[in-house]
């Protein structure tokens, strides 16, 4: 099965990382398949300089590297909360979470 | 076309939440996917409307829009609008049992909460 993970807390915000985390690791494990690793609302605090500090998305996004799995956050919400993106996470869009919707089995979100 | 439910779970004063699903039902319906909306919980008072002007109105506005723009259904739970003694402003929302709801879901292809 193919998953996309939709992320709407950052780490300081509670456990929505961790848990995503969490997930994705016990999916690919299992064989499964990550298709994007979507950032929205207040969890694209997760694409500002310095995010990685957190451990849990730090191993997320070594988890996403391994695997080849875009890590997105919506533009229009780092716009919104003045965001810059500055770390692993890259600018994406709404239009490229829907795309992913097409190759995905499950969505399944996080939050705090 | 893959269906896409939307579960506004959470009530209007949570800042982000509300308009973070807004958003994302927006952007569903603008790439043309089937979209489903669906109010529990506290999330039922995004139904209610609020004074012009208030932020809450705004969201409540947006929400009503969603049938215009081609949201296949809204549904909303009876019983969280009787607890909380609410009448929804917002047309075109069925009521249903709560107890629904799992099956609903059940139904869509993909499932985001806020």
């Amino acid at each position: 099965m193919r998953f996309s993970l939709f992320i709407q807390d950052s780490p300081e915000s509670g456990a929505a990382v961790a848990s995503a985390l969490g997930f994705a690791s016990a999916a690919v494990a299992a064989g499964h398949a990550l298709r994007q690793v979507f950032f929205h609302g207040d969890g694209v605090r997760c694409a500002r300089a310095g995010a990685e500090d957190d451990r849990d998305l730090r191993a997320l996004v070594a988890l996403a590297r391994q695997h080849g799995v875009p890590l997105l956050a919506c533009s229009t919400w780092l716009e919104r909360l003045g965001v810059v993106a500055a770390g692993a996470v890259q600018v994406g869009s709404l239009g490229q979470w829907c795309d992913a919707l097409d190759e995905t089995d499950r969505v399944v979100s996080f939050r705090a | 076309m893959k269906r896409v439910a939307v579960l506004f779970a959470r009530g209007p004063w949570r800042g982000v939440d509300a308009l973070a699903g807004i958003d994302a039902a927006l952007a569903v319906l603008a790439f043309e996917r089937d979209l489903q909306v669906g109010f529990v919980g506290a999330g039922v008072e995004l139904l209610i409307g609020a004074d012009a002007g208030d932020e809450r109105a705004r969201r409540s506005r947006m929400i009503a829009a969603l049938a215009h723009h081609g949201a296949s259904r809204l549904l909303a739970s009876r019983e969280c609008l009787l607890a909380r003694g609410l009448v929804p402003r917002v047309a075109d929302v069925e009521l249903v049992e709560r107890a629904d709801f799992p099956a609903w879901l059940a139904e869509a292809d993909h499932v985001l909460a806020f």
